[in-house]
């Protein structure tokens, strides 16, 4: 038939023409991820051949103590933002959502967090906590002493157990609600308009048109947000790199990607720091295939 | 099975070459050209107020040696390390490095190192033993001798002068003795205005670093971290918890001391804010703390405890054993430790030179602060720690341990056990697998 004729010429071109960016991931995506799945059953340093240790490495990352602190870190870590921050991004993205005077400027200025790149932004907030000029221990001081009290000893967050990983999660939710936000906006934008008017004849009030017609509208978007969310909070690293090095104080902000730097690159210890990330990805995709399951539920297609 | 390995191994290498170069941007080879000119790669860690005076001393090393071109590699020294190791990996790395006593095992045992034994044995222009002992001791073992030294170091008690005369309190002895400093530490902690929150602080006994913070201390109650084989932990001992009890103590029960988080509120480093009466800290310290003028200081020596005894280390300049301009290099490394490599460093107040000779002339003693030259006592009667392979996983181990103690969380003998039980077991993993 003529039309195949046509049909494999596309398909040479579309081959052809993806080649490249195939090409790229193969080597640059695939081939790492493979061959970290194959060296994690080995203790390797990088510098000498490896040496088989079958399943050494799991054992001992089972028995590591460490390792468990770093993961529930790590899930405090997607609990504490996950939820929080997706909440914040759908009220903001209603917001900007409406018909106001310079709404494209807040619009960028909630964006602009986003593509600042992780390292400045937590140099910047690290300051920020900084108990000796940072300025939330000033606003505290400051509130205090306009309420007429002595002003408490400043806080410092990011050396105290209790209160370094919060610090981080709230920096963390601060810098993902524009990303979250403008996808929300979009997602917000096309609720068919009629449903609202309809809805609002039919006597439903705002919780109501909020609840039954934008909750189920943009159920699809929502739950590519919280899945990607979910996903990238696991791997959380830069900011832990940046605020409270080597998961200080007390291992309280060690999370699981940290816990694999440190073996990769202060122990020389590339086989088992492979382990390592072979485990993240089965968390991973293990709480995705558990967000896939319950997707049935909430989501509305 | 052992060509499969080595392929797995070329391929990770690979790997790791082709994201470095696509990181660095750089690659390519570099073998020797047959006139003796050659281009080496030098790394060191540093501040970037320190490059033009490194290049411009480099600049004396190039019209000396004709052909060759010295490019300085600086980093920080955050990331310093995790940048040579993937270096390594990667095949890539400098010619000439800096280098410490915590990594020279690590590196040397998996042959990333020049053995330098043989060209500083047969070499005409080199006296070993005009160095200090120190430096040459940290790089050398049964081997060999594994870099060359540049720079020898101490640590002392810094103390603000303008702090102990407003409180009234006479400096430091020469011989005081832990009684003395701790009497000293009290009556420097002093809290003006009754707010329960203190003006002063008498001393930072911190835990982070082993040997600017706590070893000496250990060694001073007749403790140390390993045995004398280096085979085995002895922290747990009877010696070495005094030694940590009475550091821990002058925080949680004397209270002279702050502890982290509080110490956090004194910014990033808390001799500078003026209100820290004595703090341990390196020799290459006096640099950083010129610049501080609210208050005048001076460097007292480590009180004595059972025994008098402080830490010595010293940094040298190795070769990668891969270089394709070993000859080269090793004028370099040779440069670094010569007369005007070492009177640069003394003038700089960076660093004690590795050069006897020039530590204790003019150029390195004149100016201030004049308890300089118990650093140099400290280096005749000190003692350098004991380093292994794995050494930076267990001080971070020993570290973890010591943070909880800091904190209040746990005793020092049971912090001192458990610290024992995980340096022990990773000793016992790198004699099996360096």
């Amino acid at each position: 038939m003529k039309s195949s004729g046509v049909a494999s010429t596309e398909r040479f071109w579309g081959l052809l023409l993806s080649a490249p960016y195939i090409a790229g991931l193969l080597v640059f995506a695939v081939g790492p991820i493979l061959f970290s799945w194959v060296i994690g059953f080995f203790a390797w340093d990088s510098l000498t051949p490896p040496r088989f240790v079958g399943f050494g490495n799991w054992t001992r990352l089972f028995g590591d103590p460490l390792f468990w602190k770093a993961l529930g870190n790590t899930l405090y870590f997607v609990i504490g933002t996950v939820p929080i921050g997706i909440a914040l991004s759908m009220l903001l993205a209603m917001l900007a959502n409406r018909p106001l005077r310079g709404i494209g400027f807040f619009r960028t200025l909630y964006f602009t967090p986003v593509v600042t790149s992780t390292v400045a932004v937590a140099l910047v907030w690290a300051w920020f906590y900084d108990p000796n000029y940072g300025v939330l221990n000033y606003a505290i001081a400051s509130a205090f002493k306009l309420a007429g009290l002595k002003p408490p000893s400043p806080i410092p967050w990011l050396a105290d157990p209790a209160t370094a990983m919060p610090a981080i999660m709230l920096m963390s939710v601060w810098k993902g609600l524009g990303y979250n936000m403008v996808i929300l906006l979009a997602a917000l934008q096309g609720v068919p308009r009629h449903l609202y008017e309809a809805a609002e004849i039919d006597g439903a009030g705002p919780l109501m048109r909020f609840r039954h017609i934008t909750i189920p509208g943009v159920s699809p978007v929502l739950f590519f947000v919280v899945t990607v969310g979910v996903i990238s909070a696991f791997q959380v690293f830069d900011q832990v790199y940046i605020m409270t090095r080597e998961g200080r104080p007390a291992d309280s902000t060690l999370t699981i990607v940290y816990y694999l730097y440190r073996h990769a690159f202060s122990n020389l210890e590339l086989g088992y720091a492979s382990t390592v990330g072979t485990a993240l990805f089965a968390i991973i995709f293990a709480a995705t295939l558990v967000q896939l399951q319950l997707r049935r539920h909430w989501v509305h297609t | 099975m052992s060509t499969f390995l080595r392929k797995i191994n070329g391929a990770g290498r690979g790997l790791m070459a082709a994201i470095l170069m696509l990181a660095t941007g750089c690659g390519g080879d570099d073998a020797p050209a047959p006139d003796g000119s050659a281009t080496i790669r030098y790394a060191r860690w540093g501040t970037p107020q320190e490059i033009d005076a490194e290049r411009a001393l480099l600049k004396q090393f190039e019209e000396a040696h004709p052909g060759v071109r010295v490019i300085v590699e600086f980093s920080s020294w955050s990331e310093y390390w995790t940048k040579l190791q993937a270096q390594f990996a990667a095949g890539t790395a400098p010619d000439v490095f800096l280098f410490s006593g915590t990594h020279v095992q690590d590196y040397r045992q998996r042959g990333q190192i020049e053995n330098l034994a043989a060209r500083a044995a047969s070499d005409p222009t080199l006296k070993m033993e005009e160095f200090y002992p120190a430096p040459v001791e940290i790089f050398t073992d049964a081997d060999g001798l594994w870099a060359m030294p540049r720079d020898c170091n101490a640590i002392g008690i810094f103390y603000n002068k303008t702090l102990f005369d407003k409180l009234g309190v006479e400096y430091p002895k020469p011989d005081w003795t832990w009684d003395d400093f701790l009497a000293k530490a009290k009556a420097l902690t002093r809290d003006e205005d009754g707010d329960g929150r203190m003006e002063s602080y008498g001393y930072l006994a911190a835990f982070e670093s082993m040997e600017v913070h706590w070893i000496s201390w250990v060694w001073q109650a007749g403790g140390n971290v390993l045995n004398e084989a280096r085979t085995k932990c002895v922290l747990d001992s009877p010696e070495a918890i005094e030694g940590l009890e009475f550091l821990a103590g002058l925080v949680l029960k004397e209270k002279v001391s702050p502890n982290a988080s509080q110490a956090s509120t004194f910014g990033s480093n808390m001799f500078l804010t003026g209100r820290l009466a004595m703090s341990s800290e390196g020799s290459w310290m006096i640099k950083g703390f010129s610049a501080a003028d609210h208050f005048q200081w001076d460097v007292a020596p480590l009180p004595k405890g059972e025994q008098s005894v402080g830490v010595v280390n010293g940094l040298g300049n190795a070769i990668y054993s891969g270089s394709k301009q070993k000859d080269a290099a090793w004028e370099l490394v040779k440069f670094l430790g010569s007369r005007p490599y070492q009177e640069s460093l003394a003038r700089s107040g960076t660093s004690i030179p590795a050069l006897r000779s020039v530590a204790e002339s003019p150029i390195y003693l004149d100016g201030k602060p004049a308890g300089k030259r118990h650093f140099l006592s400290q280096i005749e009667s000190g003692r350098v720690p004991d380093y292994t392979a794995g050494s930076t996983q267990w001080e971070a181990a020993i570290r973890g341990k010591l943070e909880l103690v800091w904190m209040g969380r746990m005793d020092v003998a049971t912090a001192a056990r458990e610290a024992t039980a995980a340096v022990d077991a990773i000793l016992a993993k790198g004699s099996a697998n360096p």
